[in-house]
Parts: structure tokens; C-alpha cells; sequence
């Protein structure tokens, strides 16, 4: 066990690094160099501070050879927490991002746990009463699911809200605690917010996920381990518990590996309709104002995260299951 | 008379498909003795699993049993008609494992990958008997010893994907004894495994049917398996026993047409170099139409239209065993006889 | 116990057609294929939707009542109208829609349209509207369904807020939308199959490298990837570019399950016999992959590969929604939805989801038709 966590780690570490490099990649893809693009905004609205720019330069060595640019961009980073300069809001790239990188994870997980709690039963249902009507219901929700991108969900969603009750369905609080601080109010408040987007990120992956649990126990309901089980003696319930759902979890939970990139995606999306104070209305704000430095912070830390949830997906695995940890 | 354990008689199992009723077993017949070893075997597909299957309720959808009996002889002389229980009844789960014991054909698939051996052979003692945690890991630990598992106290808490196949199998056979049962269904046992090990695990089936006193049922597709464990065989063809008898008057005077193709496309020793083996013509009938009449008429080199294509008989007293075969009908008989005088001759 | 369950499914598929022997010695397999695959009633109906999407994607010029970029000021935000069949009152056959006289409100000065039946706007079959260049090669007026004087009002799915045609918009996007899938998958089908083979055909360290590759890729969240991606696309650039590259994009990502499923087959299939028995005949490398290997399982590659395209659609219209994926003028349906952003918008304007349902259509029908695929693509089991 300790060996797989050590190789998984030693794995996540090569991974992180090669993510960096596609993070600096995309930063560096705008044509021009962004101090060149800063000068030609600064000099449209007419206050050049050309000190300014020089000692932005020498921070970024943008004279100097790409890679010792990464270097001083990562090392930056690991070393001291300086993620860059945010042009567009004129302060250090970490005053701005773990706000919503924190609501980003508090909306992502809530999602995921939800996606979970709801798929795993009717998963269970749908493959224990296969073809029943239930199951067919279940398996006609769930295309639709699949179908409806989570963006146009949101509209309907707000669109209904608006139209047959009246009330604003966007954002994460009630206008009277957006400025409030936390207080009791507040959190119910916010919990009575927060379930309307964790339907919309995680209703299509709900449904992909009862598809797997269904087609995960009915592989499983099919092995000769089963028909062991039930020669023993033992009643239904108990067997199919101890058996097929114990073993169907496994793949069930290596499934945080992408549905948490996923989900994280679908956030960002999300929350852009919903107007939510995560990474997306500002991510997509700075990709498209081409403040790159922030744009790399969040692209560089959700894919963290995604590789973080991938390494206890993995570690969850192998505690889960024998074969991987003993082999 | 010997005593009898198991009684199957007239046993069908159907399977509903869009495009009709496979007939599994149909009609079997099949009588099993205490302390005794019956080998069923057959080709497959003809039904052979399908019975072990039917008999502990353990039926894959949409398979059933569509008629019958199965009569279980306990040792207080009451009979249970296993067919007429509830496959989830209380009582079918208490012969399940306490009286009737199965172990399978895929010993690597046929253990939980997740779950220690261990767990899983005493969950079968906790689960028949009124024991503590404590008491059935002894229990297990000591039945692991009693079928060669080396080291077993170490081995308790491995998972089966540690094992080898034989091993595995042995595994499986402890877990089967586990409770005391007085038959033991085998699957095709030593089919997934090497043939030193196949000689260990057929060797300690016997051993333990001896300590244990308790009948056997195997199941096997393999002559040389039935010459070595059975006492009795039972030759199934198309989900029917056509054939029924001790094991040396089978071997020696098969009576059944199907039963003597059998053994003559077995290789054998004796055989004379670039002899070749005969094999029997045609091909196993489509379980969607099998022919009416006897269902081996179409393959059967001893046919005779009028009655083998119009009904098949029961099984007859042929002498040395039984057979369902017109042959031994005494009021078809004569049609037989001067082509049995040429064979004579 | 499993070869009798195969046999049993096996002979009806054989006798099902024509019920002679003959049938079952010389079905093909894509002959059993086919018969199974139209078996599954919901796949077929499926397969019908998405020829009739390609088909408006084909003659979207025609289809289109006008031009979906003709804009008027005079009909912003239209509601849909109803076409009725007969003059009012009357059972004389004169197909039209209604126009719309303006209200203003007294108190917010907002201009409201109410539907006026005594303005009649009469509408025909192919009638010539607005000019048209049919894929580009020819000039032509000839719509199938529009308003007979081409200045007339005709909004069958409400209009936005430029005043223009939502239902030539919408049909017009189906194009972009509907070949951006294909597009996109042809490239991932190219990368995943060269990669993918690869990888499962030799083995080793190129495999592990790949896969690595693989694992790399999808563990990048998609959406930011995409976004930083598409941002660095200058916005000068013309909208064919811009359309080439995003569908790059996409498929810089939907290669890597194609290639897992092909390596998984081409693993498989090397091990069998009649793989082995060419390359001990001395079959050229290159010869086995694309004479034995690639015709055995392309049957389930062109079940997954329709499963692959609608994960297309929908990113290409979630990024297009965002504004970062294909900009205006070019018409898809994300770039449609982009005009429902806002929900005041949707509250005055519902009429402009309707993109939306030809994108749950087109995904559905997709999704429908990959699984009917997949199943057919085992005929024998």
C-alpha cells in the first residue's frame, strides 16, 4: 500500500509539472507578449508609466530565453505564492483567486456528493430490477440528462423561476446578505441557494453516473461469485450487499477521477448563466481580456485540484480493493 | 436397496426467449444414493449444469422449473419437493450450503476478489450455525488444514487472486463442507484446472466423501473423471438421462446408442495405431427444434423410424442399467433383433 | 450453460429474415448487423432524426424562410406566429401569418406587438425571397416555406432582438453545428486510430508513453483548457479559420477515448490466431493492421465514434455560448443561445431557447443511435 501511494505520488508530482508547462503554454499563446499588449491599453487611455513597464519586464525576465521565463513564473509560484500581476484589476494575481477557487471546491464537492448520493441507489434499483418500469424511468431521465447541457438547464431553470415564481434564481445569496457578514442567516441563506446550481452542474453526470452503476452491478450480478452466494444460503439482501454492490462500488469510486474535472468544467460554465462567485465569470473575464496571468492561475489550480481528486480516487481505489493494493 | 438421498423425477427447466421456449431439461429423471458418487455426464449444452442448477434454485433468468419433482430425503425421513420451494424461502436457504452443498466449475471466478478466504468460508458457518465469530475461524482455519491448504492460519485473511487454481478449488471444497452437508454438487470441478492438479482435488473429493459420509454429485463432460470417483452415471442427452446404471456395467456394457457413441470416440490405449476414432454423425439438434420423438433419432445409428421418431420411451430396464431406449421395449424389442444378430455375427 | 445461452441467440438472428438454411451460411457480418441493429426500434428512429438534421444542414439555404442575418429594426423580439390555413372566416385556401401592430405602453414607453388579423401575410411554398448563394456556387431566390413578399413579417420561431428570422437562424446553425461534429470526430477518428493502434499494436514503451499522453489529457479540466485555448484564437482572424481551429481544439481532447477503445480491440485481436497465422506467413507489419486488425473492429468503431460526435456538439455549443468559441456572423447553435444569455432577455424573449431543443435533439438522437450501434456491432452475441 505504502509503495502504490508512494508511485501514485511520484506520478502526481510528473503530472503537476507537465500541467505547468501547459498552463505557461497557454499564458504565453496571446501573439505578442502581454507587456506589449499592457503598453498599447495603457497608451489608449493615455498614462504610460514606462518605469513601470521596465521593472514588469525584469520580473518576468521577458527578455531572457522562454524556459528561464517558466522558471521564474513557476518558482514564483512554489516558492513565494506570487501567481503574476493582474492587469486588468491592477493587483497581485493571489489577492484575487482563492475566493472563488474556495466556492469553486465548496460547489464542486457539494456536486459530486450529491451525484453520488443520488446515483447510487437508483443505479442499485435500476440494475436489481432490470426492464421494470422504474428502471426504464429511470434510464429515460437519465438521456435526457445527458442530453440537455447544463448552461441551457440553468436558463430553464431561471427562466421558470422568474416566470412562475417571481424570484431571481442567479447568484449565492439573497441581495440583503450579498455584503452581510457570516452570520447563521447568512449560511441558511446560502444553503438555500446552493442546491439550484448543484442541480445544474450535476444533473448530467448524475445521470452518467447511474448509467455506470447500473451497467457496473449488472456485469457484477452476472459472475459466478453471485450464484457462490446465494449457494450458500445467504438472503437476497444481504448477498447483494455484500457482494455485487461491494464490488460494483469500485469502479463507481474510481469515477471522482474525471467526473471531478468534469464537474469543475461544468462550474465554470455554470456559473457563468448563474452568475456564482467561482473561477468561471472571472476566468472567462480574463481569457477574454487576455490578462493572462490570472487566466494561468486558474487554469494551473483547477487542473491541481482535478489531480488531486484523480490521486484520492486512486487511493480510495486501492484501500477499496485488494488486487490493486497488494499487487 | 441403498438409501436414497435425492430423487428427480420427471424435471423440466424452460428458458422463454423472444423466439421461444428453450426446453433445458426435459423431463429428467435422476436418483441419487447416501455415502454414493453419481457422475452426470454429457456434452454440453445438455443440461447437465442446468439440473445442478434447478435443484438448489439457483436458475439464471429467465430460466424456471417448469414441472416435476425434486425430492430431498432428510435423514429424519421427511421429504421436502424442492421444486415447490420459494428459491428465497427460508427453508431452501437452510438446504442451501446446510444440506446441499455446490462448488463450481471457474474456481477464479467463483470467490468474491474483494473478500478474504477466510470470510467467505466461515460467513457460510455463521451464517447455518449458531456459532461465535471465534468459533468458525477455528472451525475454517481447521477445515483449510483438512483439505491441504498449507499454513492455513497464515492464509485465513489472503484474498483468492493469491492462490493458484488448485488451490483455489480446495478452497471452495472446504467451504463446501463447511456445514456438514450430505451432497456435494460439483460443477465440473477440475475442468479450469492443470491435470496433476485435477488428480489432487478428484483424490480429495473421495477422500472427504469417505470422512464426511456424504454423497457426491458430479458433474462432468470427462469419461476418465467418471471411471475414477463414480459409483453410479447418469448419461444425459438433450436435457433427458437416457442412460442410468452402475459404473462398471456402463463402462462395460453400455446400453443406450448415444451412451456407446460416447465411449467409442474416446481414445484409448489399447487402440490400434492410425485407427481412427469414430465420432458420432450430425450435429446436437437446435434446442429450438429438437426432433420429435427421441431426441438422439436423428443422430443414431440404430434408428428405427416406427416408435423412434414417434415418442420416446421412459427408462427401461435394459439389464445392467436402464436406458431410454425402444430397444429394450419388450414390445419393440423384436425389430431390433436381426440387426443385433449381425452385430453377433 | 453458455454455449447452450449462445446458441439460443444466435439461431433466431440466423433464421430471422427468411428462415432457410441458406440464410445462415451466407449472412455476412454486417448483413447480422444490420438486422440486428434494425431490431432496436429507438436506434433506427434515431438514425432517421440525424438524416433529417444532415438533410436541413445540407439544404439549409433552401430550407430557411429568409436570410438568418437580414435584420429589422421594425420587428425586434416577435413572438412566433401561427400559420393559419384559411381566410378568416371563410374556407377559401389562402395560407398566412398574422402582422403585428405596435402598442406602447403610457407608463414604461415599452413597445409591446399585438398580434393584428386584419393585417394578412400571405405565405407560399417555394416562393422567391431574399438572394441566396446555394453552397457557395449559385445565385438563387427560391425558399421552400416564406412570406410571399420577402419585407413582410414571417417569424414562425419569433425573431431577436435585431429582428431576425430565430427559425433561419436556427436552420442555418444546424449546418455549423451538425458538421462541426463531424469535422471534429474525422480528426479525432484519424488521431485516435493512429495513436490508439499504435499504442495497443506494439506495446511496450511507446504504449506507456501514450497513455501516458492519454492520462494526461483527461485529467485536464476541459472546459478551462478549451477556454484558454479558444481566447488565444485573434479575434481578427475569418470565421473558416476560427471554425477549423475550435474544431482542432475539441478534438485535441476527444481523441483520447478512441484511442483507449482502439487500443483495447487492437490489443486483443493481435493475440488471436488469425493475426498470429499472417505474421508467420511473414505479412507485412502494416499490411496485418490495415488487412486484419482495422476490419475487425470497425464495426465498434463506428459505434463509438457516434457516441463521440454530440460530446462534440455540446462543447463546441457550450464554448460558442461563452463567446469564445465561434463568433458572429457565423451562426451555430451556441452562438444562438449566446443571444439567451441574459434572463431578462429569456423573460421577454423565450422563443430563443429554441436552439437549445435542436441541441437536446441532435444529442439524444446521437447517443440513441451509438447504442443501438454498439449493440449491433457484437452480432453474435
Amino acid at each position: 500500500m505504502l509503495m502504490f501511494v508512494l508511485r501514485r505520488l511520484l506520478s502526481f508530482a510528473v503530472m503537476m509539472v507537465l500541467i505547468s508547462i501547459a498552463a505557461f503554454a497557454i499564458i504565453q499563446l496571446p501573439p505578442g507578449d502581454f507587456i506589449t499588449t499592457l503598453a498599447a491599453g495603457l497608451e489608449r487611455s493615455g498614462d504610460v508609466d514606462t518605469a513601470q513597464l521596465e521593472f514588469l519586464r525584469q520580473r518576468f525576465g521577458l527578455d531572457q530565453p522562454i524556459w528561464v521565463q517558466y522558471w521564474r513564473w513557476i518558482s514564483a509560484i512554489v516558492f513565494h505564492g506570487d501567481f503574476g500581476y493582474s492587469f486588468m484589476w491592477k493587483k497581485p494575481v493571489a489577492d484575487l483567486i482563492w475566493d472563488q477557487l474556495g466556492f469553486t471546491l465548496i460547489i464542486s464537492i457539494a456536486t459530486l456528493l450529491f451525484s453520488w448520493v443520488i446515483s447510487f441507489p437508483i443505479g442499485v434499483y435500476s440494475a436489481v430490477r432490470q426492464y421494470s418500469w422504474g428502471d426504464f424511468l429511470f434510464t429515460f431521465i437519465g438521456f435526457i440528462g445527458l442530453a440537455v447541457p447544463n448552461f441551457l438547464l440553468a436558463l430553464i431553470l431561471m427562466y421558470v423561476g422568474f416566470q412562475y415564481f417571481g424570484q431571481s434564481v442567479g447568484g449565492l445569496y439573497s441581495p440583503e446578505f450579498q455584503d452581510a457578514a457570516w452570520s447563521w442567516g447568512k449560511f441558511m441563506d446560502l444553503l438555500a441557494h446552493l442546491w439550484i446550481p448543484i442541480i445544474v452542474i450535476g444533473a448530467s453526470k448524475t445521470a452518467e453516473l447511474i448509467r455506470i452503476m447500473r451497467a457496473n452491478l449488472l456485469d457484477e450480478l452476472n459472475k459466478p461469485y453471485v450464484t457462490t452466494a446465494r449457494a450458500k444460503g445467504m438472503t437476497e439482501v444481504r448477498m447483494l450487499v455484500k457482494y455485487p454492490i461491494r464490488l460494483a462500488l469500485n469502479p463507481f469510486v474510481s469515477t471522482v477521477g474525471w467526473v471531478l474535472p468534469s464537474l469543475i468544467s461544468g462550474a465554470v460554465i455554470a456559473s457563468v448563466v448563474l452568475n456564482l462567485p467561482t473561477v468561471g465569470p472571472i476566468l472567462l473575464n480574463s481569457l477574454q481580456s487576455q490578462d493572462m496571468y490570472l487566466a494561468g492561475a486558474f487554469i494551473l489550480l483547477l487542473s491541481l485540484l482535478t489531480l488531486i481528486g484523480t490521486l484520492v480516487s486512486d487511493i480510495l481505489l486501492a484501500w477499496l480493493d485488494p488486487r490493486i493494493r497488494l499487487e | 436397496m441403498p438409501d436414497v438421498l435425492l430423487e428427480v423425477r420427471n424435471l423440466s427447466v424452460h428458458f422463454p426467449t423472444r423466439s421461444g421456449v428453450v426446453k433445458a431439461v426435459d423431463g429428467l429423471d435422476l436418483t441419487l444414493y447416501r455415502n454414493k458418487t453419481m457422475c452426470v455426464v454429457g456434452e454440453s449444452g445438455s443440461g447437465k449444469s442446468m439440473t445442478a442448477s434447478a435443484i438448489l434454485q439457483l436458475l439464471k433468468k429467465p430460466g424456471r422449473i417448469a414441472g416435476g419433482e425434486i425430492l430431498f430425503h432428510h435423514k429424519n425421513g421427511r421429504v421436502v419437493d424442492l421444486a415447490k420451494l420459494k428459491a428465497n424461502s427460508e427453508e431452501m436457504r437452510q438446504i442451501r450450503g446446510g444440506h446441499i452443498a455446490m462448488i463450481f466449475q471457474e474456481p477464479m471466478t467463483s470467490m468474491s476478489p474483494v473478500h478474504t478466504i477466510g470470510d467467505q468460508v466461515s460467513e457460510m458457518i455463521l451464517l447455518h450455525e449458531k456459532v461465535s465469530k471465534a468459533e468458525a475461524k477455528a472451525r475454517t482455519i481447521r477445515l483449510f488444514g483438512r483439505v491441504g491448504i498449507p499454513d492455513p492460519e497464515a492464509r485465513y485473511d489472503i484474498y483468492p487472486f493469491m492462490l493458484s487454481g488448485g488451490m483455489r478449488q480446495r478452497v471452495m471444497i472446504a467451504m463446501a463442507l463447511s456445514c456438514n452437508p450430505e451432497l456435494l454438487i460439483a460443477d465440473e470441478p477440475t475442468t479450469a484446472l492443470d491435470v496433476t492438479m485435477q488428480a489432487n482435488v478428484l483424490g480429495l473429493m473421495q477422500e472427504v466423501q469417505k470422512e464426511f459420509g456424504i454423497s457426491i454429485m458430479l458433474i462432468t463432460h470427462d469419461f476418465g473423471v467418471v471411471a475414477e470417483v463414480a459409483d453410479d452415471v447418469s448419461v444425459m442427452y438433450l436435457g433427458r438421462t437416457v442412460e442410468q446404471g452402475e459404473v462398471h456395467d456402463i463402462f462395460r456394457a453400455p446400453k443406450h446408442p448415444y451412451t456407446r457413441a460416447l465411449l467409442n470416440s474416446i481414445p484409448k490405449l489399447d487402440a490400434i495405431p492410425g485407427h481412427r476414432l469414430t465420432q458420432i454423425e450430425g450435429m446436437v439438434p437446435s434446442p429450438f427444434n429438437r426432433p420429435s420423438g427421441c431426441p438422439f433419432q436423428s443422430r443414431c445409428p440404430d434408428r428405427i423410424a416406427d416408435p423412434c421418431a414417434r415418442e420416446c420411451p421412459e427408462l427401461l430396464d435394459a439389464g445392467t442399467s436402464r436406458a431410454r431406449c425402444y430397444q429394450y421395449d419388450p414390445a419393440y424389442a423384436a425389430l431390433w433383433q436381426p440387426a443385433l444378430a449381425e452385430v453377433a455375427k | 450453460m453458455s454455449t447452450l445461452a449462445s446458441s439460443a441467440t444466435a439461431a433466431p438472428i440466423a433464421v430471422s429474415p427468411t428462415s432457410s438454411d441458406d440464410s445462415f451460411e451466407v449472412a455476412s457480418q454486417w448483413q447480422l448487423m444490420w438486422w440486428k441493429f434494425t431490431r432496436h426500434k429507438i436506434a433506427v428512429a434515431a438514425g432517421v432524426v440525424i438524416l433529417l438534421l444532415y438533410f436541413i444542414a445540407i439544404f439549409s439555404e433552401i430550407l430557411a424562410p429568409t436570410d438568418p442575418n437580414k435584420n429589422a429594426a421594425a420587428f425586434k423580439y416577435i413572438p412566433p406566429q401561427g400559420i393559419h390555413l384559411f381566410e378568416d372566416g371563410t374556407w377559401n385556401f389562402s395560407p398566412h401569418v398574422h402582422g403585428f401592430s405596435f402598442k406602447t405602453d403610457p407608463r414604461s414607453f415599452r413597445r409591446t406587438y399585438v398580434e393584428d388579423p386584419a393585417k394578412i401575410v400571405p405565405i407560399g411554398l417555394f416562393v422567391a425571397g431574399e438572394k441566396y448563394k446555394m453552397w457557395g456556387l449559385f445565385t438563387w431566390d427560391v425558399h421552400l416555406l416564406a412570406a410571399v413578399n420577402k419585407r413582410d413579417p414571417f417569424f414562425l420561431l419569433g425573431s431577436d432582438r435585431l429582428g431576425r428570422d430565430n427559425l433561419s437562424r436556427i436552420i442555418h446553425g444546424t449546418r455549423v453545428s451538425m458538421s462541426i461534429g463531424l469535422v471534429g470526430v474525422s480528426i479525432s477518428l484519424v488521431l485516435g486510430l493512429i495513436l490508439g493502434g499504435i499504442s495497443g499494436y506494439y506495446g511496450g514503451r511507446i504504449d506507456s508513453a501514450i497513455q501516458r499522453l492519454v492520462e494526461f489529457l483527461r485529467s485536464m479540466p476541459t472546459i478551462p483548457l478549451w477556454m484558454g485555448l479558444a481566447a488565444a484564437i485573434p479575434l481578427e482572424w475569418p470565421p473558416l479559420y476560427v471554425y477549423l481551429i475550435i474544431t482542432a481544439l475539441l478534438s485535441l481532447i476527444g481523441w483520447t477515448s478512441l484511442a483507449r477503445e482502439v487500443r483495447g480491440k487492437v490489443m486483443a485481436l493481435k493475440g488471436e490466431d488469425f493475426v498470429i497465422a499472417a505474421r508467420l506467413d511473414g505479412v507485412k507489419e502494416r499490411k496485418i493492421i490495415t488487412r486484419q486488425i482495422l476490419p475487425a473492429f470497425a464495426s465498434h468503431i463506428i459505434a463509438v465514434t457516434t457516441l463521440a460526435i454530440p460530446e462534440m456538439i455540446l462543447a463546441e455549443t457550450a464554448l460558442s455560448f461563452l463567446g469564445i468559441g465561434l463568433q458572429p456572423p457565423v451562426v451555430s447553435w451556441g452562438v444562438l443561445l449566446r443571444e439567451a444569455q441574459n434572463i431578462n432577455t429569456v423573460a421577454t424573449a423565450p422563443w430563443l431557447l429554441w436552439p437549445g431543443l435542436f441541441v437536446v435533439i441532435a444529442v439524444l438522437a446521437f447517443n440513441f443511435l451509438g447504442d443501438g450501434l454498439r449493440d449491433a456491432a457484437d452480432p453474435y452475441s
